[in-house]
């Protein structure tokens, strides 16, 4: 074997299929919607629906049950249950509401029927009779005097005043500015409308709690529950769908888990009737009831010289949190990590409003929402100035070289800027189809081309909480690897065990069981969000290696030549002789031998180390937070899109995508590969063209306030029609020295610049047109389309 | 638990009433009569499907859809439901070789037909021992597993059956024929181009392009 570096067996390795793939697409793997009574140990299943407020403001004057009792449904109501802080602290908060409604959708009551087809029957006798009060749905408007008042502390879980971030002087850098540019952007609220819709199996059994959910975060789901119901941890078991051994498995998620109020009327209701719960939201509940991608509205004032230097960079940003979110400024942060820019002035304020129940994560938080505004406003600024959008970015994005986070003034652990710009430049062949501002890449008939780029660089991936895991050895050779995090699809039940596997010098998977999330069986995996699965559950299975060794090599030592002292010994492969599994090093020894660092021929296999076990040997492993090693954590890219608009139908495709990322060390090859294209093209086109959840703002109306689209049929998610001819992930192997094996997160970076790269390149088709607000609608294209007519320029 | 949680209540059988008419009368007018023993219209049925080979004998209430017979009695959770409205296809199986979405299908539509789901594929148990695996169910899959056709996968099993559906009709379809007979199989981590290519992957293992 080469004693060149990084010689990894399963890291990285392009033919390591999914391992979960198979059992999920034959009916083999349950996810939690598929749970039935059997799979419990029950003997049959109660089906769970919740009565929702259609207004998104109302005093609740009555709520009826007894037809539904009469009917020998079972109910419960919010006066059967405790408010709680679970998500917003100062705020209590009652899962079912029995005096208040702040936004529509906001479960009122919850049924029950053992005949599945009963539910909607059970729903439509209960009667809720709603005094409809006055809602506001802009941000702006809602932090005005006299608007009306979600909460007894006013429209904003900070307080009225904004978040300041300021450095270097904004007041001179515009005074330096040559050109300035002014504009006001907004986004939409977006579900996720993940294909599963959220679901869980609820049982209140001999004083246990036991749940079964679609989740990303088991024992986050057990500490609510145990709190919400005064119960000790031992006391509720929680499981990522079946869990455990059998494998979880959630049909994507994107940032809505089960957890929270569902779970716990789901678990009341269990309470109540003494019988397994089960609830599979409808599509309609799914957009009401969960959460969803919160609009950012921002005014945004840049500044820079002639000669491409960006000078001053102000924003004044309005978070809409819908009416129960809390303060998650994600994003504010992006402006001046991506850009190296010495006067900056934000002020970010947090709102609540009746638009939608509870602002989430969503593939990213809140950067792709900021890098939408942000990167269409460089494009103008610089547009403005006469330099094109490679050399402003060039000359103005943050690099390695002044490598220091302006706020928090910790060093960047990684930072793979210029990196990822001139690969994605270079893979899209951008020189040669960008014509210039304003100037189609191309035009043939009525098919008009144009392109356009984005930088992305945003705080995910940071490892936070902690995670912990354990790596068990069988005499047998075999090897059980515990660790709670899910599989939502970022295909986390294939990367942690080519993390442990690797970690312990093992050639192949085949005989390594994955044991996923159940809070009965596993300890506290951390949260599998944030991009951070992988850093996560990496750090957690390299130290649980380096306690099996810490065990394990002592037994071998003994077997191996005489004076063979264990704190010599090495795992071939893997992590080496360090077996920290920072930055990536490799042993220069092969996989599958456990080898004396001071004599590698004194050696043993693998296998014949277990052998000498005479019971299963587990190591414990405890991951480090990166807010540990004081340095700021960042994900960057670059997006490069062209985009094809028939002027005719004003039918808008893109053509042609490249998203060139810096991924750290990539650990599950195909697994990446997707994400990288899938992420843009599921989530990004989606919020770039089509996708916004539209409240009728008429008020004097019966029903005013009501979501408009809650369904698939009227709120698009891209199909397979909006494949581009050619999706290009580019990766930027920026080894992390922090990360486990160096590896970074995914799974928002695949999105973060999807709409602004759009933007971007649909005003480079179009005459120089700027789109200021999210969705992209066609009512859009056709403005931009007369604007182009009556401006000459079509 | 309470006693009347079982089913066929006075409220309960109200409501279906009006589901069960509107059923009954779709029957009618798309399906050719199936033998009522029943005078009355909105009780529950007792027929016969062709699930994967096996001949199974259901009873099914009018409003029981295709999918949540096959879910809920014969345990075949390969049909996933991702809507219940037609527009995700997460449902989606093949009715007498038809691609069907599941969940807008009465059960009673399905009287006398053959039903195939993802299940009849190469790799899965199969119900019956004695029934013949579906070589282009199990080509798929097999593609898919190569290809990664699925990241979450939850609406892979209708994306397959949408595909069983083409390849059987068309061994060697282009990209273009790929998209159309897909376009309604929604998949929200965008694998669309891994869907694409397990398509390509399992029509040419089958002798196709």
């Amino acid at each position: 074997m080469s004693s060149s570096s990084n010689k990894f067996a399963l890291i990285g390795n392009p033919n390591i299929v999914r391992r979960d793939l198979r059992a999920r697409i034959t009916g083999e793997r349950r996810f939690a919607a598929d749970i039935s009574a059997a799979d419990i140990g029950a003997s049959s299943l109660v089906y769970m629906g919740l009565v929702t407020s259609p207004y998104p403001s109302a005093k609740v004057k009555k709520i009826d049950v007894s037809k539904a009792e009469a009917a020998g449904f079972a109910t419960l109501t919010g006066l059967e249950m405790p408010a709680y802080n679970y998500y917003n602290p100062g705020r209590p908060y009652v899962p079912l509401t029995s005096d208040t409604v702040i936004f529509a959708g906001q479960p009122v009551a919850a049924v029950a029927s053992t005949d599945p087809n009963g539910v909607s029957d059970a729903m439509d006798l209960v009667k809720v009779e709603y005094e409809p009060q006055p809602f506001v749905f802009d941000p702006e408007e809602a932090l005005a005097s006299g608007a009306p008042q979600l909460w007894p502390g006013g429209n904003s879980p900070i307080g009225p005043a904004p978040m300041h971030t300021a450095f270097g002087d904004i007041s001179a850098g515009f005074a330096q500015a040559d050109e300035v540019v002014e504009q006001r952007f907004d986004t939409s609220i977006q579900q996720h409308f993940e294909l599963e819709p959220t679901d869980c199996v609820a049982y209140w059994t001999n004083s246990k709690l036991y749940t079964w959910e679609k989740t990303s975060y088991a024992f986050g789901d057990q500490s609510g529950l145990a709190s919400y119901f005064g119960l000790v941890l031992d006391d509720v078991v929680c499981r990522d769908a079946l869990g455990g051994s059998a494998n979880g498995a959630a049909g994507g998620i994107f940032g809505n888990s089960t957890g929270g109020d569902a779970l716990i009327i789901a678990a009341a209701m269990s309470k109540k009737i003494g019988a397994p719960v089960k609830w599979v939201a409808t599509r309609f509940e799914n957009t009401q009831d969960t959460t969803s991608r919160f609009p950012v509205r921002g005014y945004l004032k840049f500044g820079g010289t002639k000669g491409g230097a960006f000078t001053a960079m102000q924003a004044r940003l309005y978070y809409n949190m819908g009416a129960r979110g809390g303060a998650i400024p994600d994003g504010v942060d992006d402006f001046y990590n991506t850009y190296a820019v010495p006067n900056v002035d934000i002020d970010t304020y947090i709102t609540n409003t009746n638009s939608f129940g509870l602002a989430a994560y969503m593939r990213d938080v809140g950067e792709s929402q900021c890098h939408f505004m942000m990167e269409a406003a460089v494009d103008m600024l610089a547009e403005k100035l006469g330099v094109s959008p490679t050399a402003f970015r060039l000359k103005n994005m943050r690099t390695k070289d002044n490598a220091v986070d302006p706020v928090a003034q910790t060093p960047y652990s990684e930072l793979g800027q210029p990196d990822t710009f001139n690969a994605g430049v270079s893979a899209f062949n951008w020189s040669a189809k960008w014509q210039g501002w304003a100037k189609p890449s191309s035009v043939n008939g009525t098919k008009r081309r144009g392109v356009g780029l984005a930088l992305e660089n945003g705080n995910k991936g940071t490892a936070f909480p902690p995670s912990s895991g354990q790596i068990q050895v069988n005499p047998d050779g075999s090897v059980v690897v515990f660790s709670g995090h899910c599989d939502q699809g970022a295909g986390t039940h294939t990367t942690i065990p080519i993390m442990a596997a690797e970690a312990i010098g093992l050639t192949s998977l085949d005989n390594v069981t994955y044991m996923s999330a159940d809070t009965s069986v596993n300890t506290d995996s951390s949260v599998t969000a944030g991009s951070q699965g992988t850093q996560n559950g990496g750090f957690a299975m390299v130290a649980a290696a380096a306690d099996l060794a810490r065990q394990w090599f002592p037994i071998v030592a003994a077997n191996l030549a005489p004076g063979t002292k264990a704190s010599n010994l090495a795992f071939g492969g893997g992590i080496g002789a360090g077996l920290s599994g920072l930055g990536g090093g490799s042993s220069n020894q092969p996989s599958g031998v456990i080898y004396d660092t001071t004599n590698p021929s004194n050696s043993m296999s693998f296998k014949a180390a277990a052998a000498l076990l005479t019971q299963p040997l587990t190591g414990q492993g405890m991951g480090t937070p990166l807010i540990n090693f004081g340095l700021t954590h960042r994900v960057v890219g670059t997006k490069l899109v062209e985009v094809e608009v028939d002027t005719e139908t004003a039918d808008v495709r893109v053509v042609n995508y490249v998203g060139a990322l810096d991924l750290g060390r990539i650990i599950f090859s195909k697994g990446a590969n997707s994400q990288s294209q899938g992420g843009f093209i599921g989530l990004g086109i989606g919020q770039a063209l089509f996708e916004e959840t539209v409240n009728d703002p008429t008020s004097g109306l019966n029903y005013s306030g009501r979501y408009l689209n809650p369904s698939f049929l009227d709120m698009k998610t891209p199909t397979i029609m909006q494949t581009p001819d050619t999706a290009v992930p580019v990766w930027v192997e920026g080894v992390d020295p922090s990360g486990p094996f160096g590896a970074k997160g995914i799974g928002e970076l695949c999105l973060i610049a999807a709409s602004p790269a759009v933007a971007n390149a649909l005003s480079n088709a179009l005459g120089g047109y700027r789109f200021t607000s999210l969705p992209i609608r066609k009512e859009d294209v056709v403005a931009a389309l007369q604007w182009m007519k009556d401006n000459g320029k079509l | 638990m309470k006693a009347g949680l079982a089913v066929g209540t006075v409220a309960g059988v109200s409501v279906i009433a009006i589901g069960g008419k509107t059923g009954l009368q779709a029957l009618q007018v798309t399906q050719p009569a199936q033998p009522v023993a029943n005078t009355d219209p909105f009780a529950a049925q007792q027929i016969t499907i062709n699930v994967n080979g096996t001949e199974q004998s259901l009873l099914v209430e009018p409003r029981d859809t295709l999918a949540n017979i096959l879910r809920d009695k014969l345990g075949l959770i390969g049909t996933k439901m991702g809507c219940n409205r037609m527009s995700c296809g997460s449902c989606t199986v093949l009715v007498d070789g038809a691609p069907t979405e599941s969940c807008q299908y009465l059960a009673l539509w399905a009287a006398g037909k053959s039903v195939t789901t993802v299940e009849a594929g190469l790799l899965a148990p199969t119900l019956n021992p004695k029934a013949t695996p579906d070589p282009v169910i199990g080509a798929l899959q097999n593609a898919w597993v190569q290809q990664d056709g699925g990241q979450c996968a939850f609406c892979s099993p209708g994306n397959i059956m949408s595909a069983t559906a083409l390849l059987k009709q068309n061994p060697n379809p282009t990209v273009d024929d790929i998209k159309t007979a897909l376009s309604g199989n929604l998949c929200r981590c965008g694998n669309y181009p891994n869907i694409i290519a397990s398509v390509q992957l399992a029509a040419k293992n089958l002798g196709g392009v």
